[in-house]
């Protein structure tokens, strides 16, 4: 079985995210519906991609949107969560900033034919900020009795988690493109497997979520 | 009856102002005689016990320091059952008074009792063992109608001639003038009383007042 | 080989900035829930403090209370009413042998002091009952629904299951000043026609249950400044380590139920 295989077998650790999403829908709060967008987000973009490759269509350039779309997303979630603590005209700009900046570069610095490298660091980097300042609310409150059973805990560390160990990966995600195949797919399988964990540690999330929290 | 001897009279009482003005006004009867004083329930037990005359009579507040009224009563009963219990207090609640007498006081009086009273209770306690003024009877009585669910006095059948003793008892005749009334003789009258104590399960006359008031055999009139 | 190093240098850069990163996310998440706990035990416990000072307070506050009604009561009785009492005793030596106009003043002097112990009972008996210590609770207790009912107020009954000991003096005041102000929390604001009060001792302890066929409240108002007089009840019953569980809506009358754990005095 060759590890391409793997890695597309991996992407079906999405499922068992969007099969609670879809359970815990109506009852979420707003941050964490956001979360499940996420997940849907990610499902359809597995799908899409999935046709694409069948097609032998070039799929790099969906990367590109599916940057703004994932960053929208993510943008919405932290703006809910760190409302009231951090000034929300901040979080608007740094948004505005970004979306501008990335749709700059998809257009004229790295094309859609290549890796928004430039994009999915700053990215990457940004949502890192946000997870730690949601920590540091969450530490500053003391509202939380326990943590494993605080949904906000295990998404933000998911997040965390992914984008961190995955920020390396995405700034030089460009200079790998053409470097070396083999290599190309373990790096890659080590990031399916981060996204293994991070579709993991939302489904426990979202799963710890019940109407008292 | 005549006194006499002379009445020996004990007094506990808390408040020295009052002890202090009442002692010297008793020894002013030619009859009575304070030969013991404490300040409290304790003071009086512990000053009967080292003495060498036993008082006939003692004179008890009701709420005292370090032994009250209620637990002296249990005590001297116990320890000096000859001894005759007159309490003298501020308080008359009738409930208390019951309870007291069911205690075995022979008497009780109010503070504000006029002087006279007090030395014709200690007369009365002496000889025929119980004084009650109306105002106090009024009050057993109401007390005692109030308590009538709790009868801790069994009915027994008395018979006709205890009645009659009984009724005289609470005239307040002495032994003697009953033993006359009835042409029989003081022994017998002793004898009678005796056993009405016995089947009333009274400890001393006043208590055998109260279970004719209880058992409506007689009624005071106030 | 040049270019081979190079790539092989920047794969491993990449690995082991990847696992360099991965490890620090989870030092991160290490440090952040550890520190959480620590800090919101500190904030409990704190919390926890707070209340045991509140409660203790409270507690000194309800004893020291207690102590200056009873030393009040107390040199009233000591120290004004045995004075009335022996000035009646001496003037009472004067009645005999004096001429009218004298005896007049002296009957108008006794009045005046009759009166003057009455005030002094009264006004003593009103801050402790004189009986308490002395009869115990039972009895006081008895005395409070006899009152009420001789006085047509309305019906208040006591009952007791089984024979009930005397307790240490702090319980039996403790649970009288209990009924004290929900008999008179029943008056003021009730309007009910009948209080029942059914003692009963075991193991547990001693079972108060209270209850009166009034208006009732909302439970709810415990937690707002209407309910300070209740909550002082379950401060009092607090301080003797007993519980009360108060079962009560408006419209259904008020029903409590207190227990308090004993062990017999004598």
């Amino acid at each position: 079985m060759k590890l391409a295989d793997i890695i597309q077998l991996l992407t079906f650790a999405v499922v068992p995210a969007f099969i609670i999403s879809c359970f815990k829908y109506s009852k979420l709060s707003l941050p964490l519906k956001q979360i499940t967008y996420y997940i849907f987000l990610s499902i359809i973009t597995e799908m899409v991609v999935l046709i694409f490759s069948r097609n032998h269509w070039e799929n790099l350039s969906l990367l590109h949107f599916y940057t703004l779309a994932e960053f929208f997303i993510l943008y919405r979630f932290f703006f809910l969560s760190l409302k009231g603590f951090i000034p929300s005209r901040i979080i608007h700009v740094i948004a505005i900033c970004f979306i501008a900046l990335s749709s700059l570069n998809s257009i004229f610095l790295q094309k859609l034919d290549q890796y928004n490298s430039n994009a999915r660091g700053v990215c990457a980097f940004l949502v890192i900020l946000g997870t730690l300042a949601l920590f540091y609310r969450i530490i500053s409150e003391m509202k939380v009795l326990i943590l494993a059973k605080y949904p906000i805990f295990w998404i933000n560390a998911g997040l965390l988690t992914y984008f961190s160990s995955s920020f390396f990966l995405f700034i030089m995600s460009n200079y790998i493109l053409h470097l070396n195949n083999t290599l190309n797919v373990y790096i890659w399988m080590v990031h399916s497997i981060l996204n293994v964990i991070l579709y993991t540690m939302i489904s426990i999330g979202l799963w710890m979520h019940n109407s008292n929290n | 009856m005549s006194e006499n001897n002379i009445i020996k009279i004990a007094i506990a009482e808390d408040q020295r102002l009052f002890r202090a003005c009442l002692i010297p006004i008793l020894n002013d009867f030619e009859h009575l005689r304070v030969i013991l004083e404490a300040s409290n329930g304790r003071e009086l037990l512990q000053k009967m016990e080292t003495t060498t005359e036993a008082p006939d009579v003692i004179i008890m507040d009701l709420s005292m320091p370090e032994m009250d009224g209620l637990e002296t009563t249990q005590q001297v009963k116990a320890r000096f059952p000859n001894a005759k219990i007159i309490i003298l207090s501020v308080h008359s609640e009738e409930r208390h008074i019951v309870k007291m007498v069911g205690m075995g006081i022979n008497g009780y009086l109010v503070k504000n009792s006029e002087l006279e009273e007090v030395r014709l209770a200690i007369e009365s306690v002496h000889s025929k063992g119980f004084y009650f003024n109306d105002a106090i009877l009024k009050a057993i009585q109401t007390g005692m109608r109030r308590q009538k669910q709790k009868n801790f006095v069994i009915e027994t059948s008395l018979t006709g001639r205890e009645k009659e003793i009984l009724q005289l008892i609470c005239q307040e005749l002495t032994t003697q003038e009953i033993a006359e009334r009835l042409f029989i003789s003081v022994r017998t009258v002793d004898g009678h009383r005796n056993n009405l104590l016995e089947k009333t399960g009274s400890r001393n006359t006043a208590g055998l007042v109260l279970y004719a008031i209880k058992n409506s055999l007689i009624e005071f009139e106030v | 080989m040049d270019a081979q190093q190079q790539q092989l240098e920047v794969y491993g850069f990449l690995f082991a900035g990847t696992l360099v990163m991965f490890l620090l996310a989870g030092c991160v998440l290490a440090f952040f829930i550890l520190y959480q706990k620590r800090l919101f035990n500190q904030q409990l416990k704190m919390r926890e403090m707070e209340v045991i000072f509140q409660e203790s307070l409270l507690h000194g506050n309800i004893e020291s209370v207690e102590e200056e009604r009873k030393r009040i009561a107390t040199d009233l009785h000591d120290e004004i009413g045995s004075i009335f009492s022996t000035l009646r005793l001496k003037l009472g030596q004067l009645n005999q042998t004096q001429q009218p106009e004298i005896l007049n003043i002296i009957r108008g002097s006794d009045e005046l002091i009759d009166a003057g112990i009455k005030s002094v009972r009264r006004i003593s008996h009103n801050i402790i009952p004189p009986g308490l210590e002395m009869f115990g609770l039972v009895d006081t207790l008895e005395a409070i629904c006899e009152n009420l009912s001789i006085a047509e107020i309305l019906d208040a009954n006591l009952q007791c299951e089984t024979p009930i000991d005397r307790f240490d003096a702090k319980i039996e005041l403790g649970l009288f000043r209990v009924v004290q102000e929900l008999t008179n929390n029943t008056l003021k604001h009730a309007q009910a026609t009948q209080i029942n009060i059914n003692l009963k001792q075991d193991q547990a302890g001693l079972h108060l249950m209270y209850n009166d066929n009034g208006n009732g409240f909302d439970p709810g108002i415990l937690n707002s400044p209407q309910g300070l007089g209740l909550k002082n009840i379950e401060a009092r019953i607090n301080l003797l380590k007993g519980s009360i569980v108060w079962d009560t809506k408006p419209g259904h009358g008020l029903k409590t139920n207190i227990i308090i754990p004993v062990s017999s005095s004598t």
